[in-house]
């Protein structure tokens, strides 16, 4: 006999590496936590009713990729106005490729702080990579903490219920 | 950091099958000496505590839960699933994108094809996402890889004989 095939909701928050992407989807009683590689996907179940903590600390990833971004602007921009004579056709070569680096700083400054996010459980502490900025994770934190309370109030109720 | 009141409850030990001390008494199917505590909704066999394995809302008894694991018919116990239209997109586009080893679409190409056939029909993703188009997709491309890997035999062919 099958299970009955569960609905998800997709949560905020995508995670990336160079062959893996990740995402935690709401089931009824559960988040999954699915690691996509080309070849397919990895699941991992977090019962409402076993999560014990949800920890985000906040991390400086966000500092160092815009240091990473100055210093590849100054690597590209760099040698076109060094080797060049400066006139219009290099200095707009120069302005889009600054400008194209300027709007990823930009574009990483404005997705908020960084974090990292951990799911713990009686038996394992995961971490969830999908929830990497601080504005999402807390956004998630919020739609799943009254479940969670829900889940282990039910759970509570249930282990309390005396025996007839 | 939240925590929950689940990081109070204490695991403990798993549950402790009761012995069956009457005759008449129902026992478990897989320890005869054990009272039954639950029935398998799957086979309906009788459970004692032990073997009783509560499993998304249901009880279950180890062999049916074993057999589901196996058969994937329980998809509570899935930890992966073959993504076949990655894997056909993959196939019949990697090669061509890596120049030197256009060749390969000679092999490749057939592959995807199978990939998409045997895919087909197969659970995607348990997020519900089907991703037929992809599949499609991969399924264009690699005929049009065969389609033209026939056309450069055909010609090849047609010179030999000429000559």
């Amino acid at each position: 006999m099958a299970d009955t095939p569960v609905i998800y909701k997709p949560l905020r928050g995508r995670g990336s590496s160079v062959i893996a992407r990740t995402r935690l989807w709401e089931g009824p009683d559960h988040l999954l936590f699915v690691t996509s590689w080309p070849t397919g996907e990895g699941y991992r179940r977090f019962f409402f009713r076993d999560i014990q903590a949800l920890v985000i600390r906040n991390t400086s990833r966000r500092m160092w990729v815009n240091i990473i971004l100055f210093v590849l602007a100054a690597i590209t921009v760099g040698p076109i106005l060094a080797f060049s004579d400066r006139g219009s056709a290099s200095l707009t070569a120069a302005g889009i490729v600054g400008g194209f680096w300027l709007l990823l700083v930009l574009l990483n400054s404005l997705l908020g702080p960084t974090c990292e996010t951990h799911i713990q459980t009686a038996i394992q502490t995961e971490r969830i990579s999908s929830l990497g900025r601080l504005r999402t994770a807390q956004k998630v934190l919020a739609r799943i903490q009254p479940r969670i309370l829900a889940a282990q109030s039910e759970s509570e109720t249930a282990t309390l219920q005396p025996i007839a | 950091m939240s925590v929950f009141p689940a990081i109070h409850r204490d695991i403990g030990p798993g549950a402790a099958a009761e012995k069956a001390v009457l005759d008449s008494e129902a026992t478990c199917f897989f320890h005869s000496d054990k009272k039954a505590a639950a029935v398998c909704d799957d086979c309906g066999r009788f459970l004692c505590a032990l073997c009783d394995v509560p499993l998304a809302g249901r009880h279950l008894c180890p062999r049916c839960v074993e057999a589901g694991r196996e058969k994937k018919t329980l998809t509570t116990l899935e930890t992966y699933r073959t993504s076949y239209p990655s894997l056909a997109i993959m196939v019949s586009i990697v090669p061509l994108i890596l120049y030197p080893l256009t060749f390969l679409t000679f092999i490749t190409a057939p592959i995807a094809i199978f990939l998409v056939i045997y895919g087909w029909r197969k659970p995607p993703s348990l997020t519900g996402r089907k991703r037929r188009p992809t599949m499609i997709a991969a399924l264009v491309f690699a005929v049009a890889q065969c389609a033209g890997w026939i056309a450069v035999v055909f010609t090849i062919y047609k010179g030999v004989t000429r000559g």
